[in-house]
């Protein structure tokens, strides 16, 4: 199948009404999600996802992308007006869209943002389909060995890459993996930690845990809080820049959407870190830095151009290796093998319509919330007033009847609980939970492959290290592990190295 | 902080040791099975013990100690009013039915988040009914009738 053939199929199952409806509600419901600050789009598309349950594959994935991109824009608003991210990835906007709203140029800033957003997803979506396939074909001769080192080398990556211990999101991780060999094996069909109970047969049920970990834990997190008074500016007038104010942004926006899609590619590495480094790098590079920080729309365009262009990078390892690089393509993934659609490289060969929707919903998000965020920039400015009284218990009741829908099951409302508690209580103990959410999804890959790789090696594990791409990603895992102490004993060194000259040039000094 | 990460380290211990115990119980190592479906456990464990471990020397020979903010009784009653209230729905569904359940689950964890009480039953019985006839009636989701079974 051509790729224009690919394109048909898809453009015939995305542009039905109860299609177009789901993505429709999937923006809304994620630029609300976004503006309001508190509430992550991790934990939307967790709400969102036990409703698309009862979809066809095509509805519930344009419900959750549109939720995704437009959530991403929708935090920026919030950073503008109120000083607060609505999201992680929008912290960056604060600092120059923040005192442009003071300036009375709010609604400037969030038209440069949206139209950033906008660019940023939308170049990150070409280069999402233009490259996947290549990637995919590619992926098509890993084998065992090349799968079980992408495995390790994401949870590794994600574990590196969080914010504080490296030793907590690594046994955060490595517990992760070992609540996905709960159930059936899938090698020897036995029952492994069942302790006799029917329903754990088929495993830790993933979905509870995952509203559990990022609603539930995020709700308990908002209600522990004192509510606090938002100061917000008041006056949005004009939205759309002119002429020269988008030229003036043009190749901030440029530079930040390839910065944001290639970071994106990256697994764990995210909106947020693609805002931060697209910020710094266009700063850096700017002719009048000292601008920067004061109002300058360019600090507005750069991170939003970044964070939503993660957004189709974030897609490239997922859909193409079958491993999620984040806590929403986690979600996305289970969504995907709920419908029947497993990602991977063989999903471009035996599902090209499921893939090519993708694409066109990813492309059609970005239309959406661009116009409704421009054309709606008032009203959605007053929802950000909105007390978080009224929306978090509805939030939670959502996140009840969205658990209990899944099988029906009230056992499914205890995984909720308890992985709400846990997340919360590992929110407070600095330990990640996103490591053990992606050990989870990972999981039953990594130990498939290991134990593949051992039966196909006669238990011979380290001819891994014979094949050129599994021996990448493994040194690559190893440098990743051990880099935080190689980095403090040669920052020691030189500590060391520094003191004992001093040291040396104080003795001098004294004998002159 | 320190006190949290020795508890935490602690259970992950317990937990990778209640690991290799069990996981021992299954066959480990039939090469013609592909390494048996405990052995991949059994090192899971070991992994686990063996970074907690490190976790607890890390903690040890730490000497600055940063507070956990948030875990007093002010920050901590109305998380726990709401896992409460999760832990009721869960029970009390079958018995009265998703209507019923949504409506005293949204007042009262409303209630406890500061709203007038007026208002919190207008926004629940408005919420529940719409929950209701979101799930149960457009989506087809079997929920249990409960008491409210014959009147709806």
């Amino acid at each position: 199948m051509n790729v224009f053939d690919m394109y048909t199929l898809g453009l015939g199952n995305v542009f039905r009404w109860e299609v177009l409806l789901m993505l429709l509600l999937g923006v809304l419901f994620g630029l609300i999600i976004g503006v309001l600050p508190g509430l992550s789009v991790t934990m939307g598309i967790a709400v969102l996802t036990p409703i698309t349950f009862s979809m066809d594959f095509y509805s519930a994935m344009a419900m959750l992308l549109g939720c995704y991109a437009a959530g991403s824009f929708g935090g920026s608003i919030t950073a503008i007006v109120a000083n607060i991210p609505g999201t992680n990835g929008a912290i960056m906007t604060t600092v120059d869209g923040y005192p442009m709203g003071k300036n009375g140029l709010a609604g400037k800033a969030i038209g440069i943002a949206a139209i950033a957003s906008f660019v940023g997803g939308f170049i990150s979506c070409i280069v999402l389909s233009l490259t996947s396939g290549t990637i995919a074909k590619f992926a098509m001769d890993f084998s065992a060995q090349e799968y079980f080192a992408v495995g390790v080398f994401g949870l590794s990556i994600i574990a590196f890459l969080s914010q504080g211990s490296m030793i907590k999101a690594l046994i955060s991780g490595v517990f992760g993996v070992l609540l996905a060999t709960v159930g059936g094996d899938a090698i020897t069909g036995s029952y492994r930690f069942t302790f006799g109970s029917m329903q754990l047969m088929d495993g830790v049920p993933l979905f509870p845990v995952l509203i559990g970990c990022f609603g539930v834990a995020e709700i308990l997190r908002t209600v522990s809080k004192k509510p606090g008074e938002i100061q917000m500016v008041t006056h949005v007038d004009k939205v759309l820049p002119t002429r020269k104010e988008f030229t003036h942004v043009l190749p901030t926006i440029a530079s930040g959407s390839v910065i944001g899609t290639i970071i994106g590619a990256i697994p764990a590495a995210g909106g947020t870190i693609a805002a931060v480094i697209s910020y710094g790098v266009n700063k850096r590079f700017s002719r009048n830095p000292e601008k920067w920080g004061h109002g300058e729309p360019r600090g507005v365009a750069a991170p939003e151009a970044a964070n939503n262009g993660a957004c189709g990078g974030a897609l490239i390892p997922l859909l193409t290796l079958g491993v999620p690089g984040d806590a929403v393509t986690a979600i996305l993934m289970s969504s995907l093998l709920f419908h029947g659609v497993t990602p991977g490289p063989m999903l471009f060969t035996t599902k090209p319509a499921a893939v090519s929707s993708i694409f066109i919903l990813m492309f059609l998000s970005n239309f959406l919330f661009v116009a409704i965020g421009i054309a709606a920039a008032k009203p959605i400015c007053k929802a950000i007033r909105t007390p978080v009284k009224y929306l978090i218990p509805i939030i939670a009741l959502l996140c009840c009847v969205g658990t209990f829908c899944i099988k029906n099951s009230t056992f499914h409302l205890v995984f909720l609980i308890a992985a709400g508690v846990v997340g919360f209580l590992f929110s407070k103990g600095g330990i990640p939970v996103t490591p053990m959410i992606l050990g989870m999804v990972l999981g039953n890959l990594i130990e498939t492959n290991f134990r593949k790789t051992l039966l196909i090696t006669k238990g011979r594990f380290f001819t891994i290290f014979t094949r050129p791409i599994s021996s990448i990603f493994m040194i690559l895992t190893i440098l990743l592990l051990f880099m935080p102490g190689i980095i403090s004993l040669i920052r020691k060194a030189r500590g060391k190295k520094a003191s004992a000259t001093t040291q040396e040039n104080d003795f001098d000094n004294e004998v002159q | 902080m320190k006190k949290f990460t020795l508890i935490f380290s602690g259970i992950m211990i317990a937990i990778g040791v209640g690991a290799i115990i069990e996981a021992s119980r299954y066959k480990k190592y039939p090469l013609s099975q592909g390494f048996g479906a405990g052995f991949f456990p059994i090192i899971l464990g070991g992994v686990i013990i063996g970074l907690s471990v490190i976790l607890i020397i890390q903690t040890l020979v730490k000497k600055d100690d940063e507070k956990i903010s948030g875990l007093n009784w002010e920050s901590l009653w109305r998380p726990l009013v709401f896992v409460i209230c999760m832990a009721g729905f869960a029970l009390l569904l079958k018995p009265l039915g998703l209507l019923l359940n949504s409506f005293w689950f949204v007042a009262v964890t409303m209630i406890t988040m500061g709203a007038k009480w007026w208002k919190s039953l207008i926004i629940a019985a408005v919420t529940a009914a719409v929950i209701y006839v979101g799930f149960d009636v457009l989506l087809g989701v079997p929920f249990p009738e409960g008491i409210l079974g014959g009147v709806l």
